[in-house]
């Protein structure tokens, strides 16, 4: 008797862990403590799985469970599925239980909110989110989705990366792609503790991969980004369709291919046009004049307009269609620039690029679709130069800190090569300023400043030069520099023609420069480029350390003293060097002038975690050498 | 957005039989579509050589783009269905290439579903250029023309136009045709570029009347007139019957001429209310031989309408529901004020707010049940609360700093966008709202700053100020010893009270308080600061209070002359009033007193050489006040700075002064102690 009662129990507990182990589990009570610390929600449950159907579709079904424990939480309750012309959404299934894992009520249609997702910026796309935004007043509850796609636009396949954000743990996820018979699924993990499982049926093979018990993720200072922390899986075809364009992402060549065939046919220009071109660069003698020319002419006749037309959006507008238009976006613009070089007896080669400043860096050993941008690439005897054509006041050859420095595709007549665009270092990043400062004995003084900006240290500017007017211009340099109290009398703002240089003169008035006590005056030689802040330290560093701009400053500020003041502490030469970067700083008197010069290069590099400290340790010093004073006294009273 | 609220189902009844005409017409007859075009120097397609040549814009030689002239007419038609007749044709010259994106025109309109909508037709648009001193004019096509359905009720129609460089004029001509009759679009006569000429019509008929409300700059207008005449409208009864009916039409035309490009400033409350704009609000719809339905006129009958409104004062009456739940959190009180602070505190810890700011609500009970909700459902909720248990409390409307100010000359529900509850409790108003946890009680939020808040009281409702009766206090306390060699040790005691506090309880809800006072730890590499302790805060009433330790750096040996910042990091280093010319008000929301006091225990065998002189500024009628004074306190030395700022808002005019008041605090905080070492 004794002996059936507990073989009952072992029963019932056996075929509860079996449940627990396998449907999603509701109830936010059973969140083991690790997971719930330092999160705003749990991912209980994610189960992606992706099937290939063809070279032409596929389907993704995904179901996902989420505890929000909080309302700062509320966000990742939020479901939002992208859709467009190629990108159906078969389904929107979801319930939402309580705290205990009762269910409270289900998503109904009228919740399930159709938005367009083009942007503020796109004037013509058709992307658009189904988005639900559930509410439930008390904390935590527990929401659970379930959906399904249909896509025909195989270029892109799924990534998953479950952790949808900051402050998310996540309890299970599991990720599944079929593939059809006989073809392989190509892929790229990331931060996964384990590789995929791969098992076949009927020649047909399955990925899956499995995630359990992650906490939190957090970003560091100084560190990488968050989307290189976080576990993720990226998918890519073999050989895909799109919109009756077939091709194959086996290599580099053949995605470039591919492009190629979209561009077909695309180059046409009125014979007016090509007259044009051939009248302005037939006295031309170098090809980099020529090429300068003709981007010169396509940047007067032509404006970004960003519309997402066509083959997913990766075809471009005909050349004949933005000759007549006069606007494009990047696509149409670079194929209609190249067939203008094409007219010159230019080659050039559609570049798709990653293009902003984040620069995430292109898997190289993975082609797929990594980009979002295109421009043109001009291989010229001496140089190669990059165009930018959706920017109508760019330089020929600029990349800086928009497309420069990464890896791009050339669609070139032999398929897809990946190159990459210009690399800079701290020299080519400068900020050259020579400030002269007339002291009074009332520790007012006028002075003027002129500094020299070049590489991304001069596209602010550019930036402002181009866009502002001149009254706005002087708003923005009020707020861009940095002395405790000042007038800009003058100003002079100058972008040197043909090179990444921006040249500023600034007239200033100085009321109160020095600070005078008694018959003593303070002055912070270090005038305009304080480091006023210094990053947190830490005691445990995770990641590492990672410079992504490299820049070299140089200041030279001569304060002319008043009559019988001397100087009566002056700050020692301050040397600091690290693989960070360098600094130095001084102050001597010369021909009665108090000379302070100061010089920082700051190196784009990444380095072990544990060397965190050093550069917290190196910044410290160069903040510290910035806020040095002199003491300039009277000659006794 | 409109409120389409109560209108909705106002239509069209003609009674009238003045002109019987039996014939068959199949098209639908507009009435003022007036033919005021010879009268009218605007006309699409007749662009001047003149302004195609236009090389800058004397009135402002920086402009990148300029509107040489922006038309608008709205009308009604009268078919089966009443309708607003809105034509628009807008003409911009390009001037720079940073103009070129004006050549990207974006026209909103709405649908609420099939048929009830608002349509852009006969979109029209030319591009014209100089080519070899010849005008050329390229067809804007339907290419250049798209539409997205931003979320099923708001639409955008995009434009682009053809053909564009820096000198062109881009001309575009639509009109809308809407629902929405009730709804006279809006006027707005400047932008971010400079405008030539702006002009607005209505052709107001006798049925409708709309009050005009202008807001924003006192600009003048160059035309402002207005003149009558007979139209004959036809109304279709049938297919095959019409009727006519004679209705007097009265054209209002608004003209100004070189208006300047908006101009953005730090401090603003909200650029938008300066922008002079006209708008329209529906007062009185009258058919003929029907009675006339008075929609608002008066602030008697706005009250009677929000009182008696099913989104607003209906969801107080009949609050039954929350008679024993009121009950047990006022049981055992007696103090009226009390019971208030007891119900708000109910409120606002059971309900959720969803993060929507609302003005109506469908469903307070609802909401009460869900234990969520938007603004309203929360606020009216707890006005409920109030009545329920036999406190006079009202809704109180209310537009936030985002919404722009409310119009206090005449009523008109859509300037408003947000309640609050109001009290008055011995004599002392109460403005209360329960959506945000971290509101101390009777304190006024941030975005609900705004002018003034109109109380929904019977029988005329009344305007009360809205400013927050709170102390807004920054209280630094520190206690240093100087060392001989420079190096500082000080224990620093920090009290916020007001707005600061609710600010920062805001940012430790967000981070948690561990990760706050991380962040606290100062990044100034001269400092090092260490046991942090954070106090009070969920005591909402009392001051957030932070402790630590702080120690600078100095150097390992002892020098002789010691040369001490004295105001540790809570010096002011720079003047937030850069800009040395204004020309709108600056806003800093709140009055504050921010006083920072550190003491000095000397080193031994050190004496004071130098100090810095005591120091009293301030505005006329002490608007603002800065005090610095430094003294021996014993054996220590004992620094004070004071600043009360203690009004919100400050003019133009009175900028310069304060603006050097900065100069003279930024100039003070920046002095130093200088100790020397006896010889």
């Amino acid at each position: 008797m004794k002996n059936w009662i507990s073989a009952l129990m072992l029963a019932c507990v056996a075929s509860v862990g079996a449940w627990a182990g396998g449907g999603p589990e509701y109830s936010a009570l059973t969140i083991k403590s690790a997971l719930s610390k330092g999160a705003d929600a749990v991912i209980r449950q994610e189960e992606v799985q992706f099937t290939v159907l063809s070279a032409k579709s596929a389907t993704e079904k995904v179901r996902q469970v989420v505890t929000v424990l909080n309302a700062d939480g509320k966000e990742h309750a939020t479901l939002v599925v992208h859709y467009d012309k190629l990108n159906k959404v078969d389904y929107i299934r979801g319930t939402v239980y309580d705290m205990t894992g009762k269910k409270v009520r289900s998503i109904k249609n009228s919740d399930i909110r159709d938005y367009s997702a083009n942007g503020d910026g796109t004037l013509y796309g058709d992307n658009r989110v189904k988005v639900v935004e559930p509410t439930h007043s008390t904390y935590p509850y527990t929401i659970e989705y379930e959906y399904q796609t249909t896509s025909s636009n195989l270029l892109f396949y799924t990534t998953w990366a479950p952790i949808s954000g900051k402050k998310v743990s996540l309890e299970k996820a599991s990720f599944t792609v079929q593939m059809p018979a006989g073809i392989d699924l190509r892929y790229h993990e990331q931060q996964l503790p384990e590789k995929a499982s791969i098992s076949e049926v009927n020649s047909k093979k399955t990925y899956s991969w499995q995630l359990k018990n992650v906490v939190p993720i957090e970003t560091e200072q100084y560190g990488p980004p968050f989307y290189e922390l976080i576990p993720m899986v990226r998918t890519a075809p073999t050989t895909f369709e799109v919109e009756g364009f077939a091709g194959s992402m086996e290599s580099w060549k053949a995605l470039g291919e591919w492009q190629n065939k979209l561009n077909a046919g695309r180059s046409q220009l009125p014979d007016a046009t090509k007259q044009q071109v051939l009248t302005l660069t037939q006295g031309l003698a170098t090809p980099e004049e020529k090429i300068k020319a003709v981007y010169q002419f396509m940047q007067n006749r032509t404006r970004y307009v960003s519309i997402q037309l066509g083959i997913g959006g990766w075809q471009p507008f005909e050349a004949s269609m933005v000759d007549s238009k006069g606007y494009g976006d990047c696509k149409a613009l670079s194929n209609y620039t190249k067939a203008l070089l094409e007219v010159a007896g230019i080659q050039s080669h559609y570049a798709i690029i990653y293009g902003g400043d984040d620069n995430r860096p292109v898997i190289k050993d993975f082609p797929s679709s990594q980009f979002n941008h295109v421009v043109l690439c001009v291989p010229t005897p001496k140089d190669t130069i990059w165009l930018e054509c959706t920017n109508q006041m760019a330089d020929a050859g600029y990349t800086g800190s928009f497309t420069g420095d990464r890896y791009s595709l050339l669609v070139t007549p032999e398929g897809g090569k990946l190159v990459s665009t210009p690399k800079f270092t701290a020299q080519d990043n400068t900020q050259k300023r020579l400030v002269k400062v007339k002291l009074n004995s009332q520790g007012g003084g006028v002075g003027e400043a002129v500094t020299v900006f070049t590489g991304r240290q001069h596209e602010d500017r550019t930036e402002v030069l181009n866009r502002l007017k001149p009254d706005e211009q002087l708003k923005w340099l009020y707020k861009a520099t940095d002395i405790p109290s000042f007038e800009i009398k003058k100003f002079t703002l100058e972008k040197v023609k043909g090179v990444p240089q921006v040249n500023e003169n600034l007239q200033l008035e100085l009321p109160r420069v020095a600070s005078v006590s008694g018959r003593r005056m303070f002055i912070t030689p270090n005038l305009m480029n304080r480091r006023q802040s210094v990053p947190l330290t830490t005691e445990t560093r995770k990641h590492d350390v990672v410079l992504t701009y490299p820049y070299y400053d140089v200041d030279s500020v001569e304060f002319e003293i008043p009559a019988g003041f001397k100087p009566e502490s002056v700050p020692q030469p301050v040397k600091i060097s690290s693989v960070f970067g360098e600094y130095e700083a001084k102050v001597n008197m010369k021909d009665g002038k108090l000379v302070y010069q100061r010089q920082l290069t700051m190196h784009k590099g990444r380095f072990a975690p544990d060397r965190y400290a050093e550069l917290v340790e190196f910044l410290k010093k160069v903040s510290r050498a910035d806020q040095q004073q002199v003491v300039l006294a009277a000659d006794s009273i | 957005m409109p409120q389409w609220d109560s209108f909705i189902s106002v239509r069209m009844k003609f009674k009238l039989i003045k002109k019987s005409v039996g014939v068959a017409l199949w098209f639908l007859l507009i009435i003022p579509a007036i033919s005021v075009a010879q009268q009218d120097p605007f006309q699409l397609g007749k662009v001047s050589p003149e302004e195609v040549k236009m090389k800058v814009y004397a009135l402002d030689t920086t402009a990148t783009a300029l509107v040489l002239y922006d038309y608008a007419e709205s009308s009604f038609l009268f078919d089966d269905n009443t309708q607003g007749q809105f034509k628009r044709i807008i003409r911009i010259k390009v001037l720079k290439k940073t103009g070129l994106d004006e050549a990207n025109i974006e026209i909103p309109f709405y649908k609420q579903h099939l048929n009830r909508k608002e349509e852009v037709l006969d979109v029209q648009g030319f591009t014209y250029n100089l080519e070899n001193d010849q005008v050329v004019k390229t067809k804007l096509e339907n290419n250049g023309i798209f539409e997205d359905d931003l979320d099923g009720n708001r639409m955008l129609k995009k434009i682009t136009m053809p053909n564009v460089k820096v000198g062109s004029v881009v001309e575009v001509s639509y009109v809308i045709i809407s629902d929405f009759f009730h709804y006279l679009r809006e006027w707005k006569f400047q932008r971010a570029i400079p405008t030539a000429w702006s002009e607005y019509r209505a052709n107001m008929v006798p049925f409708f009347g709309f009050k005009q409300v202008f807001s924003g700059q006192p600009f003048p207008f160059h035309i402002q007139e207005s003149k009558e005449f007979v139209h004959s409208a036809g109304i279709n009864k049938s297919i095959t019957r019409r009727d006519y009916v004679d209705v007097n039409v009265t054209q209002f035309r608004w003209v100004m001429k070189d208006v300047p490009a908006l101009t953005l400033e730090p401090f603003m409350t909200n650029m938008y209310n300066h922008v002079p704009t006209l708008e329209f609000d529906l007062a009185l719809i009258q058919f003929p031989e029907q009675k006339p339905n008075y929609i608002t006129v008066s602030w008697q009958d706005f009250t009677k309408e929000r009182l008696t409104d099913s989104r607003f004062g209906r969801q107080l009456i009949n609050a039954g529901y929350l008679k024993k739940t009121a009950q047990e959190v006022i049981s055992g009180k007696t103090d009226t004020l009390e019971k208030v602070k007891a119900l708000w505190d109910h409120v606002k810890n059971t309900m959720e707010w969803n993060g929507k700011q609302t003005m109506l609500s469908e469903n307070i009970k609802k909401a009460f049940e869900n234990r969520t909700g938007s603004s309203s459902d929360i606020n009216l909720l707890l006005v409920a609360f109030l009545q329920e248990s036999g406190i006079m409390a009202s809704p109180m409307l209310v537009s936030t700093r985002q919404h722009g100010l409310p119009h206090t000359k005449s009523p008109m529900l859509n300037k408003f966008n947000y309640v609050l509850a109001y009290v008055k409790v011995g004599g002392k108003e109460y403005l209360l709202d329960a959506t945000n946890k971290d509101l101390p009680f009777g304190m006024l939020p941030y975005k609900c700053r705004n002018g003034q808040g109109w109380v929904a009281v019977s029988p005329a409702g009344k305007w009360v100020p809205l400013i927050g009766t709170e102390k807004n206090l920054q209280l630094v306390t520190g206690k240093f010893e100087i060392l001989p060699s420079g190096v500082l040790h000080g224990a620093i005691e920090e009290n916020y009270l007001g707005m600061s506090a609710l600010n920062k309880r805001a940012v430790i809800r967000e981070l948690g308080e561990e990760k706050y006072l991380q962040q606290q730890s100062l990044r100034q590499a001269e400092w090092e600061t260490t046991s942090y302790q954070l106090s009070n805060v969920q005591m909402l009433q009392q001051p957030l209070q932070t402790k630590y330790q702080a120690k600078r750096i100095g150097e390992t040996q002892p020098a002789s002359v010691l040369y001490i910042s004295p105001m540790f990091t809570h010096g002011v280093s720079e003047n937030p009033f850069k800009l040395t010319a204004r020309q709108h008000p600056v806003d800093f929301v709140y009055p504050e007193e921010k006083t920072f006091t550190f003491t000095y225990q000397l080193p031994e065998g050190y004496e004071v050489e130098s100090l810095p002189q005591n120091m009293s500024v301030s505005l006329p009628e002490s608007a603002i006040k800065f005090s610095y004074v430094v003294q021996m306190v014993g054996k220590n030395l004992q620094v004070m700075s004071r600043l009360q700022i203690n009004k919100a808002i400050f003019n133009p005019e009175e900028y310069a002064s304060l603006r050097e008041l900065y100069n003279q605090l930024v100039a003070k905080h920046s002095e130093k102690i200088v100790l020397r070492k006896k010889s």
